[in-house]
């Protein structure tokens, strides 16, 4: 973009700005930048169109790839396998990522009250956040044990219906939804930095108004808050399309859980690619992925006017 | 100034450049650390040090693990202090499927274990190297191989692996509970099976399961051949999950399935222990019936020495008494994987470790069925506890094993996903084998 | 002493305006008794899965399938972390995670800080550029490069070694070169034009003037750069295939897998296993909290 603008200048005036200054700057720049370019180009350009080569390919490392035109995408659209990972993946994107948002902001606004000794707290929020997500499984796999695990026994002993959380399949995901909300401090970190900079006046001018605290929070909050929303929800609904860890090793390998009830669009991937080899099915499984990503996030970016309010500094 | 910035451009590629020399040099280094550390391991083992520089050293990736595992290093190690030219390095690792990415990447093991039913996959896809040069220079006699358990390792023609033990299942019974629900043996027909597996179940007050007469989701396949179904129609080049076998055999299950529902055995089932373990959940009578290997009995002696329990052939279908004895077997079989590093010592291992007498150490060792004709009445067998039960139904004629496919990987897959949603009602009998024939039959025509 | 002289002062503040003492329970219990309720509550709510982790693994196996639970155990079976250091070879594990995490940091540390420089304190053309392509790569779903990226290591004949989890790190990761970004973006220019001036080479202000000032977020990148690689798990899981060069995550998994019920040592190894993240959590908090407020900023 920028080259081609320079091109279009003037040659004489291009000449005159382009000093010799500007060209060793250039140069610079590029050699301090070229890990990365490099990089960009051997890890990202190369793989990005390469996985998109591969995807009308069949491909098992072992003999050279073989052109099959769409046929991996036609296969898609018949795997059951794609849409029930598809369905699983969207299950955790829209109900499992808002419900994690709405945790992570009461978390903020309980961490946000001016009372003595909040940084403690706060530290206590944030610490399973920290808990590497393989312990973080093993521990939650125990405590959802249906005979020994403490969360059962503390549901039978209300005389509460105590499911068979990771073995049933209509339970397996809203373990996953609590697991979720005990690392919720995360981003009710992030919601507590935004809610400290909202300007003070605003709250004063609103309670000389006579707005209530509802009134405040629908008015004033919310929407202050609104592009860190969209930030977190952008990331949530990318990071729903990464599950992975947690349903491998919940469900002791990439099966997919009782009734394939845990198998994610990333589980999915990884069992055509890794377990199974199809290397060009799955890069169209990938093809695929980025495409609904992208629309989603567009999506929401589109949809986002009409509910992000940025602040003028 | 401008020699200057030039000077400065060529410091910072210098800079990249060494950064990763820098990073792959830092990465040698902890690979032959780790390397020399093993060797140093195995030099205390065996007091066979000092000549280890010209040693050519293997590796070998195993499926066995814990009591099995040990047998089998104890081999390694009575292999390596036998001769000074090889040293094996053993490791087990049970995820088999790591074999593969290993093969893929170009730094497979010397020489692997697999289950027999994966070498025609593995060995049409260029994954393992045909034997039968070495086994021809080498003079090993093939006759002397049971037959059935040599054939899964062999796939048009070529051998591509060789069977260092069999497996088969049978009924597993436990007599105290038997007797205290009123049986005197264990049930011979299906029919009876079924009303065993009724009595034999406990149902607490509350509705949940104290203990199964037998786990209805156990395996699709030994009941296939309890009905004389079959997975493949080599003539026909046809996958056949529609066979009229393999349905009853599903039927089966789902009615044992039913009588608890999904969510029972669910809240049963994650509430058992590991197999390999005193927690076994036949061991501690969890299940009053079991189906399992040759290899449990020598289990239950280290687990659980005290259980009561008796061995009895796969029961029979009622209307098919000439079927009785049905059983699927499969193999446990020694391969050098493509690209392995040493083929020729690889070879010499493997080629000692199938001889009778190291086989026969093995698998007495484990509990398995020995697959040499001539090491199957070895008296070093006298002492596994139900190896004459298994060998003999072993010998069976209705011992089946699932068709050498290169798809198999994938029909297996689907027949276990397929089977789980039928079990819980998520499609009926007739659209899930549908399904499986869909998805698989394709795979079928492109070979 | 301070905390009393604190709460002196905040109760006289507190009841200036208002004089009437009965006014003032109302509002103590509004402004204290009442948050203070909520956050213990929440915060027992948050911190019991850690003290049944804790619990569960000093327990013997029969204390464990006791129903109703002890939640201390009559006596701690410390020997419970020494089996599970021995049932897996854990520090085997711990060893080569290290390696990997060592060689992670220094490749951040040599590439992230060259490039976020370029782009921020270096006048060239197309560094916006760079910089809209770097934010844009930090959203691209890693599963659309993955498969080429682990067909070129297979070739390469790397599968099986460190290399494919290690070499990325020295082209710089896209998250801390726009960490950095932003904070090279809050140093003046003024020093560096100064540097220039002077006839300093750039390398020689990027050396000696920008890197003293850089200690934060390069303590940061160190104490993330840490953090990911001792937790990945995808990874190793697809580029090890060796049990022994195995990280600690896949190790972990493998246990899980052959233990399953000895929940005692698993809950150990987990302990174990998440230790240090815990302890550089207390210690690295403000970096923690900083990453995530720069990470915002971006809107």
């Amino acid at each position: 973009m920028s080259s081609q603008a320079a091109r279009a200048r003037p040659a004489a005036q291009a000449r005159r700005k382009f000093t010799a200054r500007e060209k060793r700057y250039v140069l610079l720049g590029l050699a301090f930048a070229s890990p990365w370019i490099i990089g960009f180009i051997a890890f990202t350009v190369y793989p990005f169109f390469g996985s998109l080569y591969y995807s009308f390919t069949e491909y098992d490392l072992f003999q050279s790839p073989k052109w099959v035109g769409l046929e991996n995408y036609r296969n898609v659209i018949h795997d059951e396998s794609f849409y029930k990972s598809l369905k699983n993946t969207f299950f955790m994107a829209f109900i499992a990522v808002p419900i994690g948002l709405v945790s992570s902001l009461c978390i903020a606004l309980l961490l946000n009250m001016k009372v003595r000794g909040i940084a403690f707290y706060r530290t206590v929020y944030y610490l399973p956040a920290v808990i590497p997500a393989v312990a973080g499984a093993m521990l939650w796999s125990w405590l959802l044990n249906p005979e020994y695990g403490l969360i059962d026994i503390g549901l039978r002993a209300l005389h509460l219906p105590d499911p068979a959380w990771l073995t049933d399949p209509r339970f397996t995901k809203p373990s996953l939804i609590l697991m979720g909300l005990w690392g919720s401090g995360a981003g009710a970190l992030i919601y507590l930095a935004a809610l400290h900079g909202i300007p003070q006046q605003y709250y004063e001018a609103a309670a000389m108004d006579g707005a209530n605290w509802r009134h405040r929070f629908m008015y004033i909050t919310l929407p202050a808050l609104s592009p860190v929303t969209l930030f977190q929800l952008i990331m949530g609904l990318i990071g729903a399309f990464q599950i992975f860890t947690e349903s491998f090793i919940l469900m002791g390998g990439a099966a997919g859980g009782p009734d394939q009830s845990m198998l994610f669009y990333a589980v999915n991937l990884y069992q055509q690619a890794f377990v199974f080899l199809k290397m060009g099915y799955a890069s169209a499984l990938a093809w695929i992925l980025f495409v609904i990503v992208m629309l989603i996030t567009v999506f929401v970016f589109k949809t986002s006017a009409r509910w992000v309010y940025y602040g003028g500094e | 100034m401008t020699r200057k910035s030039w000077f400065s451009v060529v410091l910072s590629v210098f800079l990249l450049l060494t950064a990763a020399a820098g990073c792959s040099s830092s990465n040698k280094a902890p690979r032959d650390q780790g390397q020399t550390q093993g060797e140093e391991g195995k030099s205390e083992g065996n007091a066979a040090g000092s000549g280890s520089e010209d040693k050519v050293e293997i590796s070998f990736w195993y499926g066995w693990t814990g009591p099995e595992g040990e047998a089998l290093e104890k081999l390694i190690s009575e292999f390596n202090s036998s001769q000074d030219k090889i040293v094996v390095k053993g490791l087990s690792q049970s995820d088999y499927q790591k074999q593969m990415t290993a093969i893929t990447g170009g730094n497979p093991p010397d020489i692997a274990s697999q289950f027999g039913n994966n070498v025609a996959a593995w060995g049409v896809k260029g994954a393992m190297i045909p034997l039968d040069d070495y086994i021809q220079k080498s003079k090993v006699d093939l006759n002397d191989f049971v037959a059935s358990a040599l054939s899964t390792s062999q796939y048009d023609g070529k051998t591509y692996a060789l069977p260092l033990a069999m497996h088969v299942t049978m009924l597993f019974y436990n007599k105290d509970l038997l007797a205290e629900a009123g049986f005197d043996g264990p049930p011979e027909t299906i029919s009876e099976l079924k009303a065993y597996i009724e009595k034999l179940s406990v149902v607490k007050d509350d509705g949940r399961l104290e203990r199964l007469g037998l786990w209805p989701g156990v395996d699709p396949y030994t009941f296939t051949y309890v009905f004389g179904g079959k997975f493949w129609d080599p003539d026909k080049k046809e996958i056949t999950p529609d066979d009229p076998g393999f349905k009853s055999a599903i039927q089966l299950s789902k009615d044992i399935w039913d009588k608890y529902g999904s969510e029972n055995l669910d809240r049963f089932a994650s509430g058992l222990g590991k197999y390999m373990s005193a927690q076994n959940p036949f061991f501690i009578g969890k299940y009053a019936m079991t189906m399992d290997g040759e290899w449990l009995p020598t289990f239950i002696k280290q687990y659980a020495p005290n259980l009561n329990y008796g061995i009895a052939p796969i029961p029979y279908d009622d209307a098919h008494p000439e079927l009785a004895g049905a059983g699927s077997a499969n193999t446990s079989v020694l391969y050098i994987p493509k690209g392995a590093k040493h083929p020729d010592e690889a070879w010499e291992f493997l080629h000692w470790l199938v001889a009778k007498e190291q086989l026969v150490k093995f698998d007495s060792a484990i509990g398995n069925l020995p697959t040499r004709l001539s090491a199957l009445d070895d008296p070093a067998f006298g002492q596994v506890p139900g190896f004459k039960e298994f060998l003999e139904y072993a010998k069976g004629s209705n011992i089946h094993s699932f068709p050498s496919l290169p798809f198999m990987n994938e029909y297996m897959d689907e027949i276990g996903k397929q089977y789980d949603a039928i079990l819980r009602g998520k499609v009926s009998l007739d659209e899930g084998v549908n399904k499986i024939k869909e998805k698989i039959q394709p795979l079928v025509n492109k070979q | 002493m301070t905390s009393l002289q604190s709460r002196k002062e905040r109760s006289s503040t507190d009841a200036a305006p208002r004089l009437k003492p009965k006014r003032n329970i109302r509002y103590t219990l509004r402004k204290s008794v009442i948050p203070h309720t909520l956050l213990i509550a929440l915060g027992i709510v948050f911190l019991f899965p850690f003290a049944w982790l804790i619990s569960t693994s000093l327990k013997t196996p029969d204390e464990i399938f006791k129903i109703p639970p002890d939640f201390i155990p009559s006596e701690p079976q410390w020997q419970n972390y020494t089996n599970a250091l021995e049932a897996i070879p854990f520090m085997r594990y711990v060893g080569n995670t290290l390696i990997i995490c060592a060689v992670n940091i220094v490749g951040q540390l040599l590439s992230a800080p060259l490039v976020a420089y370029s782009i921020a304190k270096i006048p060239w053309r197309g560094r916006n550029v760079i910089f809209m392509i770097i934010v844009a790569t930090m959203i691209l779903p890693p599963q659309v490069t993955m498969i080429p990226v682990y067909i070129i290591f297979s070739k390469l004949g790397w599968v099986n070694t460190y290399l494919p989890l290690t070499i990325g790190s020295f082209f710089g990761s896209a998250f801390f070169i726009f960490l950095l970004r932003q904070f090279f973006l809050g140093i003046p220019n003024e020093l560096s034009e100064a540097a220039r001036i002077d006839g300093a080479n750039e390398l020689r202000i990027y050396g000696q003037i920008m890197m003293p000032l850089l200690k934060p977020p390069l303590a940061t990148i160190v104490l993330f750069t840490f953090v990911s690689s001792w937790t990945d798990f995808l990874g190793p899981l697809i580029y090890l295939n060796d049990a022994e060069k195995w990280t600690i995550t896949v190790g972990l998994q493998g246990f899980l897998q052959d233990h399953g019920a000895q929940w005692e040592l698993l809950m150990a190894a987990a302990a174990i296993f998440t230790i240090p993240m815990v302890v550089l959590y207390f210690f690295g908090q403000k970096f923690f909290m900083k990453a995530g407020s720069t990470m915002t900023g971006f809107k």
